[in-house]
């Protein structure tokens, strides 16, 4: 529950001390904006979307929008915002059932403030919330460990990244220039070396491009694609098509990553059998937000997948591992990596159940990932 | 329960979870566990868990402030509160 409220005292060491947690409201927009830029967009360009206008949208216009969990701040004795976590409300489906969840993230605090214990509190509020189901898809090793000492549990299949290299030297040449840019000389000499490894039968990394079998929509089809494809998992998001369509709207938002594709593969009566989102440009590594599949089509799709992405200039594709296609990924000559830990805390067993089998379709659109403050650029 | 052995049970929890050198071994019981760096976020919930399990106490989000749990001293004057406020209810 949240606190009762803010709490005075005279202690002069520090005065966030005695500070306490608020449900946030629009007016905390502003700070909560410039606790954002300081915590997670340092040494990063800008661009783009307003942040506030964004922060505004996906926390206070949320098509799930739900007044028992809002997002939290921690306030100073001095009233100023020193802490924050993202609460975002989320119904889900169990074998049909409605469960109330919450998904939390972005949990910061301002360091300028020696305070550790305002993250553990924000983070046990949220948790000591409502909802039957509390995850997060991008805790970090102290989120990770908070949300453990916390009764949660870290899900391992869920919290891994795969990663299947289409352009192995233009690859290299990308993660040499993170440490010199003046790998980036040899980047002509890569892009020959590639093209020539493609024509290569003993290409260890093959991508047939005849298996772009897929076709690009637009908002409006992936959506009407997606909501039978996703009605298969046991657990599941409740969407309807203004809700899944406010999601695709906004993960179509991260500038960092490239521009939105979405696709459909359908099968030969024309039906779709599978639709996936990515963000993708020339040179770069595209990356996945959600492939659905029909069980038989998932070759297809993925294949689809890696074929668009290497007509579409991409060095690699990446995406959060989701447990149904884990084997069909490595078949295709991914390589899994742990990305950030996904992390679940529930007091139903028969939740815990659901996504321990890997059963559960709670990542990208479904979870945390959607979310425009992962990849977008922000003025 | 007294507060001796109150403080027996938190400077064993407190020994055996987040003092790893010998010099913080006989910590001072005003010490601040902040300030010492002995404690972070995680040891903060650690701590937290481990007063609502060991003395079957709740701790309230709002009293999770280092006046209640920055030393010793005041990790055993807000168990003792909570227990005598705890009695007190229950007489």
């Amino acid at each position: 529950m949240l606190d009762a409220g803010v709490i005075r005292s005279n202690d002069q060491r520090d005065p966030v001390a005695a500070g306490g947690i608020r449900p946030c409201g629009v007016d905390d927009i502003p700070a909560v904006a410039r606790l954002f830029q300081t915590t997670f967009q340092q040494g990063r360009k800008a661009g783009g979307q307003s942040l506030e206008l964004h922060l505004r949208r996906e926390l206070f216009e949320h098509p799930w929008q739900d007044p028992r969990l809002p997002s939290l701040v921690f306030e100073g004795a001095d009233g100023a915002v020193a802490g924050f976590i993202a609460v975002r409300p989320h119904r889900l489906l169990l074998d049909g059932e409605p469960v109330l969840a919450a998904v939390g993230g972005t949990l910061m605090v301002d360091k300028s403030v020696s305070n550790p214990l305002m993250g553990a509190r924000l983070l046990r509020s949220y948790l000591n919330g409502p909802q039957d189901l509390s995850f997060s898809e991008t805790a970090n090793e102290i989120s990770r460990s908070m949300w453990d000492r916390l009764g949660g549990r870290t899900e391992p299949a869920y919290s891994m990244e795969w990663l299947r290299i289409l352009r192995p030297a233009a690859m290299a040449v990308d993660v040499l220039a993170t440490k010199s840019r003046a790998a980036t000389a040899v980047a002509p000499l890569a892009r020959l070396f590639d093209r020539g490894a493609a024509r290569l039968r003993a290409n260890p990394l093959p991508v047939d491009p005849s298996r772009d079998r897929g076709e690009e929509v637009g908002e409006s089809d992936f959506v009407d694609a997606v909501l039978p494809l996703s009605a298969t998992y046991p657990l599941r998001p409740d969407w309807n098509r203004e809700s899944l369509s406010w999601f695709v709207g906004q993960a179509s938002e991260k500038e960092r990553f490239g521009p939105p594709v979405r696709r459909i593969v359908r099968d030969r009566k024309g039906r779709p059998v599978g639709a996936y989102l990515y963000c993708v440009q020339p040179g770069a590594i595209a990356f996945v937000l959600d492939i659905f599949a029909a069980p038989k089509a998932a070759e297809e799709v993925v294949d689809d997948l890696i074929a668009d992405a290497w007509r579409r200039g991409a060095i690699a594709v990446r995406g959060r591992v989701q447990p149904e296609l884990a084997d069909l990924l490595l078949r295709r000559k991914a390589v899994f990596v742990h990305a950030s830990s996904m992390v679940v805390h529930t007091r139903r067993a028969e939740l815990l159940a659901a996504i321990h089998s890997g059963d559960a379709l709670i990542t990208g659109l479904a979870g945390e990932t959607w979310s425009a403050l992962i990849g977008g650029l922000f003025s | 329960m007294s507060n001796t052995e109150i403080e027996s049970r938190i400077r064993r929890f407190i020994d055996e979870n987040f003092i790893f050198s010998e010099d913080d071994a006989n910590l001072d019981g005003a010490a601040s566990l902040l300030d010492a760096g002995l404690v972070d976020s995680t040891g903060i919930l650690e701590l937290v868990t481990f007063l609502e399990s060991d003395f079957a106490i709740q701790v309230a989000d709002a009293e999770i402030i280092p006046d209640n749990l920055d030393s010793i001293d005041a990790i055993v004057a807000y168990v003792a509160g909570k227990q005598g406020a705890a009695s007190s209810v229950a007489a």
